[in-house]
């Protein structure tokens, strides 16, 4: 950790698309620590304390998902999953067990490098005891504190649910959260219909959206679960 | 009836042709030779035939019809000889025969069933030569001999018939001949009780009509007596005897027959008023008067009797005939199984249904009952076990005899396609030896229906594995096309850019890179399509459905195609109260993305598209429209066909999937895809998706 650039481990096999990695974080500011298998993969999490850590859901020895399992026993460090196309299941599973975001392949390197800036940033906001009183993006402005939401500074009445759900968004503001999170810190563990989930969010962006078919700020992420657009 | 007393009849003989005789005779009477073949063995070849009574001695006639056919080398056949109608023997020597019958097929035996119509010696005959029997193994007659002295004896009847065949007579050592007629009686004494409770009439209805008809022969002959002689009399007391032989059963005209003889004693025989006779001659009349009117009574009620088995064969032969004639119409496995079902429930009142075995093990039952309190009778490892072994099982049979069912394998040409169940109220009915016969003569068409219907399937199956063949090829060369030229320039690009380094320009560098970037989204996006296609190809689509709401999807879309709809301007419809759409988010929006992605390929840069959901009836219908071309006529079917280009190659780059795959989802949704073209010009793609009832909303309130 003596190192200013923030580290960033690389748990992929495929040893081209690690070779593109290497070369385009460390053209970027990053410190890269390559590694091809799970085991070596959370050998090198203990060892190095990464800031961030990129994993590929398949790899030769075990499955990524069990990797995000091991660093999530002692660590926060945010991780992205790198995962292919048509795979929604294994993004919400991985999702579900405590990745941060995932990047669908092939990605293009700005897409990447501004995942990876977003989650440490909500990394650095998450480590502070106190995290923010407001946020805001665009026209939208939460005031946490006094539970107020505005837009175009017109308040806007949202019930209980409403609030909690969007909460929890700018709790993880920028990534993605599944929707059995999404039901899981709102509605609790009982029961509900990923139904209502939909049906809260459909209400929540007719009163913060312009155009709730072209929401700017309550993206959905088709088959996994919605982000809120982070400021 | 006069060979009641045929406890066992054994024959032999020199092997005869006589095909026709042969075939003849086996499409008549016997069901089990009709899924035997019938070679024509050498002129060495023996043949055994056991004749199986209703007496005692079956199980020794049986091992004795092994032995023979053991020390001949020969194949043996154990043939029951039942009476017309099963039912007049009694439970006890039925069962018995079935058990005889049983222990021969277990003793590898082929076993037949001769419905017994007089006489029967010469129908056993027949039924050997046209088996080409050579030996026929019988039982000695046990029989009271005042009985045997009045009926010529079966066996006699055989001996003198077989001609070239040897005949076997066995007797039983190990009976006290004395003892056996007793037996025998017994048995016939529980046809006589059975033969009672079975008649359609109370009993005492015949006795009355026996009563009343001999009142009103008394009148009639009171008043024509004054012209007649007695013995003429006689005769119209004949005549009531014949009445209630005809109207009546064999109770109404034996009571006429006797009474009618003691009223005509009585009354018209002098002494009047006495039963004494005092003139010999007309003791000559009372008993020939008795011994005709009960002859009369014996042969009206075996006729009457006769015409009863032959209605009901009548009846199941024309049920036969009704149900192979449909089921070589019926166009599907569970037609095949309804057909069955109803037409056997028909004729012998039970529940039948089928078990099919698919090439892959797969079980499949159909015509289950839709009664609950009856869909546990169907043991399927019972069926699978007379599938593998082809053995009947179950209710009457050797293999669990005590579970409710019965399971007959039903045999194609090739082998086993199938089981029969049937199961019935009364296990009686079915350990009756003449309805399980039947059942199997039932099996044989059900049988050739199912293998027909199933080699229709494996032809379908070939056919549609042929035409699968035939697009692999054409997905092979379309996309060994359509990858090589983005991998042509790609590699041309990057080695130019590799052996050029410095001495190229930063601005025709920066175009080589960026035409290898775009090269590669395009590969990207045909290999997407090839695996979306490949993947709802290799079997039924499992949909993960959710609920989403239409804009969502809509919304999501469109922030994807940002870059590819650019200056187009998009606006879009969509009713605040459209229900959710339960759908796989995924695939549905696969399906916007493809028609947006058309649209955004096949229209100028400033179009309009619209996209717009509403709901018709029970469907929600969505609208994707342009203002571009539109589809070229005749081909609005085509272009959902795999590999279909407007362009075979050209301007517009793709796979010819696109559409494929939104049909292929949208179809798998349970809704419809097509294609118009707007009056004002541009194309309109609609996709229907039936409404889907949304959970019961939880009041906030509640969980709040």
């Amino acid at each position: 950790m003596t190192s200013e650039r923030p580290t960033i481990i690389v748990i992929e096999d495929e040893s081209q698309l690690r070779r593109v990695l290497r070369t385009t974080l460390d053209a970027n500011g990053f410190r890269c620590v390559e590694t091809e298998s799970a085991r070596q993969g959370l050998l090198d999490a203990e060892t190095y304390r990464p800031d961030l850590l990129l994993v590929d859901l398949g790899l030769p020895d075990r499955d990524g998902i069990e990797v995000i399992r091991g660093v999530r026993k002692w660590s926060a460090v945010p991780i992205i999953v790198l995962s292919a196309r048509s795979q929604e299941s294994d993004k919400i599973a991985a999702l579900d067990a405590g990745a941060d975001d995932y990047v669908t392949k092939p990605f293009t390197v700005g897409e990447l490098l501004a995942r990876i800036r977003a989650a440490l940033r909500h990394a650095a906001i998450h480590g502070r005891p106190e995290s923010k009183e407001t946020f805001a993006n665009g026209d939208l402005r939460v005031d946490l504190l006094r539970r107020q939401v505005f837009v175009k500074e017109q308040e806007i009445h949202l019930t209980p649910i409403e609030y909690r759900l969007l909460s929890v968004l700018i709790r993880n503001a920028g990534k993605v959260v599944t929707y059995s999170h999404l039901l899981r810190d709102v509605w609790g563990p009982g029961k509900v219909d990923q139904y209502h989930v939909r049906t809260y969010i459909a209400d929540l962006r007719r009163k913060l959206e312009g155009d709730p078919a072209r929401p700017v700020y309550l993206l959905t992420e088709v088959g996994v679960g919605y982000r809120l657009a982070a400021g | 009836m006069s060979d009641r007393g045929l406890t066992g009849i054994s024959i032999m003989s020199k092997r005869r042709v006589d095909p026709e005789g042969m075939i003849a005779h086996l499409t008549e009477e016997t069901t089990r030779e009709m899924h035997t073949p019938i070679d024509l063995p050498g002129p060495t070849q023996d043949r055994v035939l056991v004749c199986i009574g209703p007496g005692p001695m079956g199980e020794r006639l049986v091992r004795a019809g092994k032995l023979a056919a053991q020390s001949l080398n020969a194949d043996w056949i154990a043939l029951h000889v039942e009476k017309p109608l099963i039912w007049r023997s009694s439970v006890r020597a039925r069962e018995e025969a079935l058990r005889i019958l049983r222990l021969a097929e277990q003793y590898g035996a082929e076993t037949a069933t001769l419905t017994g119509r007089a006489p029967i010696a010469s129908q056993i005959i027949e039924f050997a030569q046209a088996r080409d029997v050579t030996r026929i193994i019988l039982g000695k007659p046990l029989r009271q001999s005042w009985r045997r002295g009045l009926i010529i004896s079966v066996v006699d009847d055989i001996v003198a018939g077989s001609g070239s065949i040897d005949v076997q007579i066995s007797g039983d050592p190990g009976v006290d001949p004395r003892r056996q007629p007793i037996q025998s009686q017994h048995a016939l004494r529980g046809v006589a009780v059975e033969s009672q409770s079975d008649g359609t009439v109370p009993p005492w209805h015949s006795y009355l009509a026996g009563v009343l008809i001999t009142t009103g022969c008394t009148a009639v002959a009171a008043t024509v007596f004054k012209w007649l002689a007695p013995t003429n009399v006689a005769m119209v007391y004949l005549l009531g005897v014949v009445l209630a032989a005809t109207r009546f059963d064999r109770r109404a005209s034996v009571v006429t027959a006797v009474l009618g003889t003691l009223a005509f004693d009585f009354l018209f025989i002098p002494p009047i008023y006495s039963f004494a006779i005092s003139d010999t001659e007309y003791l000559l009349t009372a008993i020939v008067l008795l011994t005709v009117g009960l002859v009369i009574s014996a042969h009206a009620d075996g006729l009457r009797r006769q015409a009863r088995v032959a209605t009901d064969r009548e009846r199941r032969t024309a049920a036969l005939y009704a149900m192979t004639r449909k089921l070589a119409v019926v166009a599907s496995l569970d037609d095949i199984a309804t057909c069955v079902r109803s037409h056997i429930a028909h004729v012998f009142d039970v529940q039948a249904s089928i078990l099919l075995k698919g090439s892959d093990g797969t079980k499949r039952l159909l015509g289950k009952t839709d009664d609950p309190s009856k869909a546990g009778w169907t043991d399927t490892s019972i069926a699978d076990w007379v599938f593998t072994r082809n053995e009947i099982a179950g209710c009457g049979t050797n293999v669990l005899p005590a579970v409710d069912g019965l399971y007959l394998p039903l045999n194609g040409t090739h082998g086993v396609v199938g089981v029969l169940i049937v199961h019935c109220m009364n296990r009686r009915q079915l350990l009756v030896l003449e309805q399980r016969h039947l059942l199997e003569t039932f099996a044989n068409p059900i049988a050739v229906a199912v293998e027909r219907e199933q080699l229709r399937l494996q032809a379908h199956d070939s056919a549609f594995a042929a035409q699968n063949e035939r697009l692999r090829n054409s997905l092979l060369s379309s996309i060994s096309h359509d990858l090589r030229s983005p991998l042509s320039v790609m590699g041309s690009s990057a080695s130019s850019l590799l052996e050029g380094e410095s001495q190229l320009p930063a601005g025709p560098q920066r175009q080589m890179v960026e035409t290898i970037n775009d090269e590669a989204l395009r590969m990207t996006h045909i290999v997407n399509n090839i695996l979306d296609m490949t993947k709802l190809e290799s079997g039924p689509v499992q949909l993960d459905r959710q609920w989403y709401p239409f804009e969502e999807i809509v919304g999501a879309v469109l922030d994807r195609l940002k870059g590819q709809l650019g200056q187009r301007a998009v606006s879009i419809d969509i009713p605040h109260d459209l229900p959710m759409l339960h759908v796989d988010g995924v695939l549905f929006e696969k399906v916007l993305i493809n028609l947006l992605e058309n649209a955004a390929k096949y229209t100028a840069i400033d179009a309009h598209i619209n996209v717009s959901a509403s709901v018709q009836g029970s469907e929600i219908q969505v609208k994707v429209m342009d203002d571009g071309p539109g589809v070229p006529k005749g081909l609005e079917q085509l272009i959902f066909e795999k590999f279909y280009r407007v362009q075979a190659e050209g301007a517009v780059p793709g796979t010819g999937l696109g559409l494929a795959i939104c049909k292929a989802i949208i179809e798998a949704h349970g809704g419809r895809i097509w294609t118009e073209t707007r009056p004002e010009g541009g194309a309109v793609f609609l996709m229907t998706l039936p409404i889907t009832l949304a959970p019961k909303e939880h009041a906030e309130g509640h969980v709040a």
